[in-house]
């Protein structure tokens, strides 16, 4: 079994986006495209909880990313990047409620007990904020191929792939569990995410622009 | 809208059988926030709060206080979740919402014991009445409180969360049938806005806490209840849990495990499975029982998620799994205590 | 390496230096390179969550994105380079929790939110102490015994759920509940 002889702990996701950021910083602008491409996603979905009105999860997604890359100097690593991009992402959107005055629960104007200019809104306008049949329909889609490709894999590569994307484990520990050479994890890995992607990616960008 | 002692008010919410006030109920954001004043004892006082006492305000300010802020969990495995919350209450009745930020869209609002949890991925809406929502009855009488018994609390610094200065609170057990917490107690109102799970060495198994809040926040009480209504074409499902008693059921524990005491029993029909349910105050355990089968039923042993624990066994030919906030030493306790009389 | 592999080892924070700097170029290099980048995330995510969050089409948002980044101030380069303020606290510290439990705990194995539930057997092949009644043909996902075996268990996860639901008899469930009803994303990697 191999072990490697220095006493270095392996990086983590965390270290990769610090690294990422670093390098932004020293001025390589792509390796901030890395981040965003890496968590447009999530923050968008954050954001869309908040906010009822689709166009407006976009503008604020944008935004998001706007103001972490002006505070990016200011980023220290000392939380991680994607705790310090998610505060972000919630102050965004709350200024942009609060712009709006579409918080549906608060009042601005709190003595005025009075009335609601609209109805009884119900949790239907509240709920069915950016997701439409389609959008749902397609994530689905996404993890039920994620799923079946998995199954599909010879084990050896299966397990590589568990052990860290769900376990978090180091290559160095992958290496250990599986009594491997760490080349030989890192080709598993690789070549497990490569089998899946293979299928996923048709479905991730079908038409330019359009959400899924 | 008559005013209550303190005491009453929080006897009369934590039976969860508040007789609502006849007539028509408005309410004037202008009075709940005219609510009445908690104590805030001066910082030399709070130093020598009891455990009891120091639970006591925190509860209170949870259910008294209306705020709204964002909600973040951590746990140790590196999992996170975080939910928007909004809280209102104007002195007898609350009415609070949580959205999921994270993970499977999730909309809960609760009207005193009454819960609805909206999904809107598959437009359905669960319904159910919760029982003793955070509140433990016995914090209204502090000398019967069994935390005292289990638990040490002493102040052990200051700190600020969310832009609010909070007292830091290390509460401790006094045997290892349980976690340790640090908690985060605003220092005006009381209010836990940060709070961290302990393991016996100290390391933090889940930690909880505002990522911004805004405490007597303007919420207002009527539109929160009024979006919980069910919309149209949404299907509607009660929760099956019919409450009996472990005794009825024909189960018993040979030995209580220190400082837990039987809380309810559901027993959910519709799955075959009995729910036994126990708390010391500050972590609950449920025993889940049902019928051993052996294609199903595979793998004993224990799992970990944050400071959520769970124990599978056989137990002659039933199947147990214990699960709680816990250390598995608390579940196996449960485990090899329980047994059926008949 | 070839490109893709190397995309592979920048997603899980393998590459330092110089091999860093490659990575970083050959995964931002076109829209195809792009596209592997987040393809590997996503799978990432499915598998720690059951489920994929949807949104803007990533080419679509970056091309737009971009056009505002040009008129943005480079990110200015502090006094004090980040990399010596961040490497002096390792991990904890400042946040004071620990991300993960060690792998090989004898009798503690970590649940991921979607009932993936894994079996941690120890480095020994054959000793499996924890294991009472596992027959021989288990279901069909377990890897060999003796290392680490991952098993969907919705049932184990609808308990959890349970227990969270009802089990509220506590001043600590603050909010309300919220705390032991959360369902974790599991740990982004």
């Amino acid at each position: 079994m191999t072990k490697t002889p220095s006493a270095a702990p392996a990086p983590s996701s965390g270290d990769t986006d610090l690294m990422l950021v670093e390098r932004t910083v020293a001025g390589d602008q792509k390796a901030y495209e890395l981040l965003v491409i890496k968590y447009q996603r999530r923050i968008e979905r954050l954001i869309g909880r908040m906010v009822r009105d689709t166009d407006l999860v976009e503008d604020i997604a944008q935004e998001t990313f706007i103001r972490a890359y002006r505070a990016l100097s200011q980023f220290r690593g000392e939380a991680q990047f994607y705790t310090w991009l998610y505060r972000i992402a919630v102050n965004t959107a709350k200024k942009a409620l609060v712009d709006l005055r579409r918080d549906p629960v608060v009042s601005e104007s709190s003595l005025k007990g009075g009335d609601d200019e609209e109805e009884t809104s119900g949790v239907e306008n509240e709920l069915t904020t950016a997701e439409t049949p389609e959008t749902v329909l397609a994530a689905k889609e996404i993890a039920a191929t994620v799923n079946s490709a998995m199954e599909a894999l010879p084990d050896e590569l299966r397990q590589a792939v568990t052990l860290r994307e769900i376990e978090g484990l180091s290559y160095e520990e992958i290496a250990e569990v599986m009594n491997c050479p760490i080349g030989t994890v890192r080709s598993r890995i690789f070549r497990a995410r490569e089998a899946i992607s293979a299928k996923v990616k048709p479905l991730l960008e079908n038409q330019s622009g359009k959400r899924w | 809208m008559t005013p209550h002692a303190p005491a009453l008010a929080r006897r009369r919410l934590a039976r969860g059988a508040l007789a609502l006030a006849s007539g028509a109920f408005t309410l004037m954001i202008t009075q709940a926030l005219a609510a009445p004043a908690l104590p805030d004892p001066r910082p030399s006082e709070r130093h020598e709060l009891s455990i009891s006492e120091w639970l006591a305000r925190m509860q209170d300010a949870s259910l008294k206080r209306s705020y709204m802020g964002t909600f973040v969990v951590s746990s140790s495995n590196g999992g996170m979740a975080s939910a928007r919350i909004w809280h209102a209450c104007d002195g007898q009745r609350q009415v609070e919402r949580i959205d999921t930020l994270s993970g499977e869209k999730r909309s809960t609002f609760r009207r005193d014991d009454e819960v609805l949890t909206f999904l809107p991925e598959s437009k359905t809406v669960r319904s159910e009445r919760r029982e003793a929502l955070g509140l433990f009855p016995e914090l209204a009488r502090p000398g019967d409180s069994a935390i005292p018994e289990f638990y040490t609390a002493r102040r052990v610094g200051s700190d600020r969360v969310a832009g609010f200065d909070a007292d830091i609170v290390q509460v401790l057990p006094k045997d290892g049938l349980r976690f340790g917490y640090r908690i985060w107690s605003e220092k005006k109102s009381g209010l836990v806005v940060k709070l961290q799970t302990l393991d016996d060495q100290g390391h933090v198994l889940e930690q909880a806490a505002f990522s911004e809040l805004q405490l007597d926040a303007p919420v207002r009480m009527e539109r929160l209840a009024h979006m919980m209504a069910v919309p149209e074409g949404w299907r509607v499902e009660k929760t099956d849990a019919v409450k009996t008693t472990a005794a009825a059921e024909g189960w018993a524990l040979r030995q209580p495990v220190a400082g837990f005491k039987s809380m309810s029993t559901y027993k959910r029909r519709a799955e075959g499975v009995l729910q036994w349910i126990f708390s010391d105050g500050l972590a609950s355990v449920s025993l889940f029982v049902e019928d051993f089968d052996r294609e199903r039923h595979l793998r004993e042993g224990v799992f970990a998620s944050g400071a959520t624990h769970t124990l599978t066994r056989r137990v002659q030919d039933s199947w147990v799994t214990a699960v709680g906030e816990v250390p598995p030493a608390t579940l196996r306790a449960f485990s090899l205590s329980l047994e059926r009389r008949k | 390496m070839d490109k893709q592999e190397l995309i592979s080892a920048l997603a899980d924070g393998q590459l330092q230096g110089e091999a860093f700097a490659r990575g970083v170029q050959a995964a931002a290099a076109d829209a195809g390179a792009r596209q592997t980048w987040c393809a590997y995330h996503v799978v990432g995510e499915v598998l720690r969550t059951g489920g994929a969050a949807g949104g803007t089409a990533p080419e679509a948002f970056l091309g737009r994105l971009r056009e505002r980044l040009q008129q943005e101030a480079p990110a200015a380069v502090p006094a004090l380079p980040i990399a010596q303020a961040a490497r002096v606290a390792p991990a904890p510290a400042a946040n004071d929790w620990i991300w993960k439990m060690a792998a090989g705990v004898a009798s503690v194995a970590a649940v991921a939110a979607v009932g993936w539930n894994v079996w941690s057997g120890g480095p020994a092949p054959s000793a499996q102490p924890q294991l009472a009644a596992a027959p021989a043909a288990a279901a069909p996902a377990l890897a060999q015994a003796g290392t680490a075996a991952m098993i969907r268990d919705p049932r184990l996860d609808q308990l959890l759920a349970a227990h969270r639901q009802f089990a509220g008899a506590s001043v600590l469930q603050t909010p309300s509940g919220f705390l032991h009803n959360a369902t974790f994303e599991a740990p982004g990697r």
